[in-house]
């Protein structure tokens, strides 16, 4: 593999994912987070794979599948893990319309599969975001832990940072195809990558808190 | 001339792209500042929202201890009452009945014998009675339900006022603080009305539902006038009522009461199940 930071990338996602299935879960929901992961890591290793098949298929294909997927199971993972009826209700009510706006999006835009549909990427990041805010506003405090002791701040926190990164590089890029900028895309290309480690070295830092949260396990 | 058209091109495309990328750092690094100022104001949220859980335990842990001293306080002085007025009287019967004999030893009543061996069984058989109710697990060592129903009997042997104890079929599993509450709020329930009610009935159901459970007491005494209660005054709803709001609020709980002068009173607790009310 040639590209480093991708490898870097791929290697603290391993890990991330190794270390999350060994650990103790403060919450089950936290097993659907780390079916987002597997998913996810399925994902990059298919891309990988298909990249030594010389692109057989296009990698835009697999991420196009992968995007609305991850978006669903951003929605569980928070579904479960708040107890808010009002969050519960908002994130029932989102997967429908996120799934009849994908669709639209699919039948206005009249690409084709092999662009990356990174309207709907947005889409799905701009949600997550909210309702990673949300839920930071809705952790239950615990006694002696602090908020950056409860793994749900380093999850939130990983995602509202990961986005805030991606996202504008996303819509910047999806204006500027025209532009043919190497500089633009390699920025782009090492942000997006570094975004991604920083995320999955929060979120080891999340399942880190998890396992010390055993102890506090009969508050939950 | 073509070669330095398209090298002007190229680098007027790269000044642009590298405005753009400047401009686009910059949005994103006012995005992440935003948020970040987001993240801070939930993390001090959430330190108040810690303070106030604490102060919120505090208050459960003073409440409880308050709760379980004031149930002993009360069972010590209903026991107190039992020792004096039965097992004193029945054994002061015994004691006469054997002076008696003694003063008369050729002449022996059969009959006084017999007597007095019944009352010395049956203040055996209180001595029993009194000794599982000092039991230092005298709540959390029965079920709500038992302690209800020992409580009961304890007014019915006090007073002639007659009880009635309705439950579901189902036995309550509550956690220890509940009970305690639970307990200690009926108790109250029970006091009232026996202190200014001028009741001859007191009855008491638990229904047991698959989340919560509800709490009636209901008695037909006097009645009161619940307008009084509307006041915000602490006054007018008295330290029993208070203290019954008080503790039905640290378990999460409702309380309601229905009464009209002349037409009883009924009061409802509605607890949530499966929740720590700082267990």
């Amino acid at each position: 593999m040639e590209d480093i930071p991708r490898l870097i990338y791929l290697s603290i996602f391993t890990i991330a994912f190794g270390f999350g299935l060994s650990i103790y879960k403060y919450n089950k929901s936290l097993w659907i987070l780390l079916g987002l992961m597997a998913l996810g890591l399925l994902t990059e290793y298919i891309v990988e794979f298909n990249k030594h098949l010389e692109n057989k298929v296009n990698e835009n294909v697999i991420y196009n599948i992968y995007v609305p997927l991850e978006y669903i199971f951003y929605t569980s993972f928070f579904y479960f893990i708040n107890s808010d009826s009002l969050v519960k209700k908002s994130i029932k009510t989102s997967i429908p319309i996120f799934i009849i706006i994908v669709f639209t999006i699919l039948n206005i835009s009249n690409t084709n599969s092999n662009e990356l549909q990174s309207y709907i990427y947005m889409l799905g990041g701009v949600l997550t975001i909210f309702l990673s805010i949300w839920s930071l506003f809705l952790i239950k405090p615990i006694k002696n832990i602090k908020f950056i002791e409860h793994p749900l701040f380093w999850f939130c926190t990983g995602f509202i940072i990961f986005y805030s990164c991606i996202l504008p590089f996303t819509f910047i890029q999806n204006h500027l195809e025209n532009i043919d900028s190497k500089t633009l895309k390699k920025v782009s290309n090492i942000i997006q990558k570094g975004a991604n480690i920083i995320l999955y070295a929060i979120i080891i830092i999340g399942f880190i808190c998890s396992n010390r949260m055993q102890k506090h396990s009969s508050f939950q | 001339m073509f070669q330095q058209n398209a090298k002007t091109l190229f680098f007027s495309i790269e000044e642009t792209s590298k405005d753009i990328l400047i401009e686009t750092i910059f949005y994103s690094t006012l995005i992440l500042l935003f948020f970040s100022i987001i993240v801070i104001i939930a993390i001090l949220k959430y330190r108040n929202k810690q303070r106030e859980f604490q102060e919120r335990e505090d208050t459960i842990k003073n409440e409880l201890i308050k709760a379980s001293l004031e149930s002993k306080e009360q069972t010590m002085e209903e026991l107190a009452a039992r020792l004096h007025i039965k097992l004193q009287q029945t054994l002061s019967l015994a004691k006469l009945n054997l002076n008696t004999m003694l003063m008369r030893p050729s002449n022996i009543d059969i009959n006084k014998i017999e007597s007095t061996k019944l009352l010395i069984t049956e203040s055996i058989k209180e001595i029993k009675d009194l000794s599982k109710d000092l039991d230092p697990k005298y709540i959390t060592g029965y079920t709500l339900e038992e302690n209800i129903a020992q409580q009961l009997q304890r007014v019915e042997d006090k007073t002639s006022i007659k009880t009635h104890f309705t439950t579901s079929k189902e036995e309550i599993n509550l956690k220890k603080n509940t009970q305690i509450f639970t307990y200690r709020i009926i108790q109250e329930a029970i006091n009232n009305s026996l202190n200014h009610a001028d009741a001859s009935l007191i009855a008491i159901k638990l229904v047991n539902n698959p989340k919560d459970f509800d709490v009636y007491v209901e008695d037909n005494g006097k009645g009161f006038d619940t307008s009084i209660l509307n006041g915000e005054s602490n006054k007018a709803k008295g330290i029993g009522l208070l203290s019954i709001q008080n503790r039905t609020q640290l378990m999460n709980g409702t309380f309601t009461i229905k009464s009209q002068p002349n037409n009883g009173t009924k009061i409802n607790l509605n607890i949530p199940l499966n929740e720590s009310h700082g267990d």
